[in-house]
């Protein structure tokens, strides 16, 4: 990848553009020099879902869960390990259904844990059920494979 | 504005170390339930090398409401209880493999290597198996592939998002009916099917529902319908042979739960149920491998027995590993 990326900052959500080359070299926020990438799933939320959806130039991962789920809270540690391995190829982030209803209505979310994997606005990728972080990164080389 | 990083209060296994591929532990324990983590507790407390090797925590815990009968909580939800476990173990600073599912366990002169399905292996001397059960699966033409699109196995999980919509629950005993009592609560409409004539679950689940529930026996479920929602449920009165079609947006299984026997399977024997035979001591048929909780033939599937047999498992295999072959009889 060396043509520059567009990277949402999850901070300030300003638009970054990062030379592909330089992704993985810990890149920061051009308005508020906050790192891009933590190695953490980031909070999404209605107001800023569309943002990082679809002006993301790499796929988003988001995981919609909710505190009641026990499976969801179980999964939790997979996912964020899998955002050490996955990221700054993938932006991972985490939809809480019980706070974000609208969000889990407008995806159809009837089952908790959902993965759905994004790519410029568009959904490639469903996987309902927790897994593991193995699994996870599996999941989402294999759908995100040619992209 | 602050960065909104998702921080996770629960979390008490998240710092413990990752175990070592290249060492040969005491005790491998498989599994991630009561059973495994009373064993890694006991295991660590009598100062074995061991390693907990588990796809996640909790099991069917993790999926449990409330709990009502383990000794010492009157009432306390099944994460809850979970999490308690973790911070315990958590305290001994177990190593934790949580990633993928065990695929295999092998048996090669007195060492064991677990492997699994992203290539990792592990070593042991002695391994546990507490790999607990799963939910069965009706398989059924429809159900796989709604799957997440109105099929669930978890209505702890998943009840919310079916407020004022129609639900069948699949199965007729204590799950089943603890599934409508949690539906009721939300649904506009809840049936019942159950494949068995009457109603396996206690009287006192039986009488929360039967007034506000559509209740079917000796019905066979055979095709769940829908292509991108799940819109109903083919169903076959089994007298008769007469099928029809349930309305439902949302159909919940709980017919019963299968052993994750599927890594010793070569190794072990079963019994015709798939689960890990154990004598009294947790012992296996193979020297040096050891069963405890939900996968193994120990009745009465319960957390608090679970936890005890998790706990026995881990004194047999100390005494194994101190007394070698000799504390070792095979159960038939």
């Amino acid at each position: 990848m060396s043509e520059p990326v567009h990277i949402v900052c999850s901070q300030c959500r300003g638009v970054n553009r990062v030379p592909g080359t330089r992704l993985s070299e810990g890149p920061k926020c051009g308005r508020c020099h906050a790192p891009l990438f933590t190695g953490h799933p980031i909070a999404l939320t209605g107001a800023d879902f569309d943002l990082h959806a679809t002006r993301n130039d790499i796929p988003l991962l988001v995981d919609f869960w909710a505190p009641w789920c026990g499976p969801c809270r179980m999964m939790a540690p997979a996912f964020e390990q899998a955002a050490k391995i996955l990221e700054p190829q993938v932006r991972l982030a985490k939809v809480n259904t019980e706070e974000e209803q609208a969000l889990a209505a407008r995806f159809g979310i009837v089952s908790i844990p959902t993965l759905i994997l994004f790519h410029q606005g568009r959904e490639i990728g469903r996987q309902p059920g927790a897994m593991g972080t193995h699994d996870i990164v599996r999941w989402v080389r294999a759908q995100s494979q040619g992209l | 504005m602050e960065f909104r990083t998702v921080s996770f209060d629960w979390s008490p296994m998240q710092d413990v170390p990752r175990p070592d591929p290249a060492r040969l532990y005491d005790l491998l324990i498989l599994g991630g339930g009561p059973a495994a983590m009373a064993a890694a507790l006991y295991g660590a407390r009598k100062l074995l090398t061991l390693a907990l090797l588990t796809k996640d925590f909790g099991g069917q815990m993790a999926e449990t409401t409330e709990i009502d009968n383990y000794l010492g909580f009157q009432t306390v939800t099944g994460r809850e209880l979970v999490e308690r476990f973790q911070q315990h173990v958590s305290y001994f600073k177990v190593p934790v493999y949580q990633s993928d599912s065990a695929k295999d366990v092998r048996k090669e002169d007195t060492q064991f290597r677990v492997l699994f399905e992203s290539g990792t292996e592990f070593r042991g001397r002695t391994v546990i198996v507490a790999t607990g059960k799963r939910a069965r699966m009706l398989n059924v033409p429809g159900e796989k592939e709604l799957i997440g699109k109105g099929v669930a196995y978890c209505a702890t999980c998943d009840a919310p998002f079916f407020t004022d919509k129609q639900v069948v629950v699949v199965g007729g005993g204590n799950s089943a009916f603890t599934a409508a009592v949690d539906l009721l609560k939300v649904a506009k409409q809840v049936t019942l099917i159950n494949v068995a004539a009457g109603w396996q679950a206690d009287e006192i689940l039986v009488q929360a529902v039967r007034s506000h529930a559509r209740l079917l026996d000796r019905h066979a479920v055979t095709r769940i319908m829908g292509t991108e929602r799940v819109t109903g449920v083919r169903i076959k009165e089994l007298e008769s042979g007469r099928e029809t079609l349930v309305q439902a947006d949302g159909v919940f299984v709980e017919i019963g739960l299968i052993p994750n026997t599927e890594p010793v399977r070569h190794l072990a024997k079963l019994n015709q149920a798939g689960e890990l035979i154990v004598d009294c001591h947790c012992r296996t048929s193979v020297a040096g491998l050891f069963g405890a909780g939900d996968v193994t033939t120990v009745p009465h599937k319960q957390i608090i027995i679970s936890a005890g047999e998790g706990a026995k498992a881990a004194l047999s295999a100390y005494e194994y590993l101190v007394r070698g072959e000799s504390a070792s009889q095979s159960p038939e």
